[in-house]
């Protein structure tokens, strides 16, 4: 942050001070005495007001506002959420949210871990493990050999090496997962997520890298990443970006560009945690989520549901729970059947 | 309400794609260096400003613009950046909640702050303020205008400029104050 009145020592002992002091005696307009340091209320403000000078400082320009690459990504935004409109429940047309059947899922899982069976049989020395978390098990969680964990989500899997190579932590994943990964400098920690890599030092992310999605999202918990797209023909680096803490690198597998989004999605981590938290979300937003989150499809007979705002927490509460307290919100008449939920 | 204005909130309403790219290349570079004052980087205030923008497109038969344009957006950056410093407040939060712990946590005990935290519970204060007050504060600190030229602009009388510059001050030192003993800076100095 360069130089700020944070490493003024001098400044530092007598702000300190004085405030400690105004705090314990009484407060008076004409400054108190305080052992060595005569701090008066003038110079207290002074030097407060310098701090408020200083921490209210504008962030400082690092590049010229480039209006027109701007646009470009906004076009592009703007695409991706017109198309994620189109997808959801529209009460006239009245198509459902179609979900790739879990039995699919687990199929291609399984053959997954067959290929990278087959493909690392014939490598030199180490073995490699392959875990995959099955359909109706729960979260599942793996221990690498280097102590990190994964924390699978159904249907993701993971490929490891028994032993992790001299210079590097290398391991291909599909699906979504929770990371912890410890720290080792000497040793880079790399994802290979198919058209994605993610490098890491020592830091816990949450990566949602399913095939069947049109975005992959690594939302970053703590630590630093670096997140990048490959080329499929020689396996380089081809577009990064760093992350830090809060952060959230997406990729678009239409697009094939890589972004930085300075937030995480809300509710990311539902799947591990079970809690869903809407604050003044729209109504086909948490439609949206509650499906992707239960495996369930929505149909909801309200003409505007965009314009029903919902402010609720559900604690790993059950479908049919969740599908009443909106019901009950919003004055529906909630209708479960087998996969579908119509709301009229 | 100026013509020009009205074309473009009409047109923005309208859904019409090419009044809404005018828009964008009219106030991006603007909105953004206006932003830069609440948040920490460049890149957090473009962020926002292209959420704002796309929450724009998004609701853009919703809208309701009695004032002008401009006026609208500056208020909808403050409003957004405002929820934005809030909201990386709450992620610390949220993650104590789902219970997540990691061997690799950054070299920050719960209980202390760093600079980039009073910074933005500085400017989190400030865009906090009354609206008048905070106009006249953001005039004088960041445009650096004189009160009697403040007065002026804001159609008000000097004393009352006075005032609420006094009022914001007394506020802020308030909150610094309440926060000094926790940062981080602090504790190693004095220990």
């Amino acid at each position: 942050m360069g130089l700020s009145l944070m490493n003024d020592m001098l400044f530092w002992t007598k702000i300190y001070k004085s405030v400690q002091v105004n705090r314990l005696t009484a407060k008076s307009s004409s400054g108190k005495r305080n052992g060595d340091r005569f701090v008066s209320s003038e110079e207290q403000h002074e030097l407060l007001d310098k701090m408020i000078a200083d921490l209210t400082r504008p962030a400082v320009s690092s590049q010229p506002i480039n209006t027109d690459h701007a646009w470009a990504v906004m076009q592009q935004k703007m695409q991706a959420q017109d198309a994620s409109k189109r997808k959801f429940v529209m009460p006239s047309s009245g198509n459902e949210v179609r979900l790739m059947p879990a039995l699919l899922r687990v199929a291609a899982v399984f053959i997954l871990a067959l290929a990278a069976y087959f493909m690392f049989r014939y490598e030199a020395s180490p073995e490699y493990i392959s875990v995959a978390a099955e359909s109706n098990m729960g979260v599942q969680s793996v221990e690498l050999p280097d102590g990190s964990k994964v924390y699978l989500r159904e249907g993701a899997s993971v490929t490891y090496p028994d032993v992790f190579a001299d210079d590097e932590r290398r391991i291909t994943f599909e699906g979504e997962a929770f990371f912890e990964i410890t720290a080792d400098p000497s040793k880079p920690f790399r994802i290979m997520a198919g058209p994605v890599g993610v490098e890491v030092l020592g830091t816990s992310f949450n990566l949602d890298a399913c095939p069947g999605k049109d975005q992959v999202v690594l939302s970053l918990h703590t630590g630093q990443v670096l997140f990048y797209s490959i080329d499929p023909e020689n396996g380089e680096i081809l577009e990064k970006v760093m992350l830090k803490p809060g952060q959230s690198g997406i990729y678009s597998c239409s697009s094939g560009l890589v972004q930085r989004a300075l937030i995480m999605e809300p509710n990311h981590l539902a799947w591990k945690s079970g809690v869903l938290e809407f604050n003044d979300t729209p109504l086909d937003e948490v439609l949206q989520l509650l499906s992707e989150h239960y495996n369930v499809a929505f149909r909801c007979e309200h003409p505007a549901p965009g314009d029903l705002k919902l402010t609720a927490t559900f604690d790993n509460e059950p479908i049919a729970t969740v599908v009443e307290s909106i019901s009950l919100i919003f004055g529906f008449e909630g209708c479960e059947a087998d996969t579908l939920v119509t709301l009229k | 309400m100026d013509n020009d204005q009205l074309r473009l909130i009409q047109g923005l309403t309208r859904g019409d794609k090419q009044v809404f790219g005018e828009i964008f290349h009219l106030y991006y570079a603007p909105l953004c260096t206006y932003c830069m004052r609440f948040v920490n980087s460049q890149e957090e205030a473009e962020e926002i400003v292209q959420t704002l923008f796309l929450k724009l497109w998004s609701k853009h038969d919703q809208l309701f613009v009695n004032t002008s344009l401009q006026a609208y957006l500056y208020r909808a950056v403050r409003n957004y950046a405002l929820n934005y410093l809030k909201q990386l407040k709450t992620h610390k939060e949220f993650e104590q909640y789902i219970g997540f712990q990691t061997k690799d946590r950054a070299t920050n005990p719960d209980n202390t702050l760093e600079e980039n935290d009073m910074q933005r519970i500085m400017k989190i204060a400030v865009l906090s303020l009354p609206e008048k007050r905070r106009e006249v504060f953001e005039l004088s600190r960041f445009e650096g205008l004189k009160n009697h030229e403040i007065a002026q602009k804001l159609n008000i009388s000097v004393k009352t400029v006075e005032n609420q510059m006094t009022k914001a001050f007394e506020h802020l030192r308030e909150v610094l104050r309440d926060y000094l003993p926790l940062l981080a800076m602090v504790s190693t100095v004095f220990t």
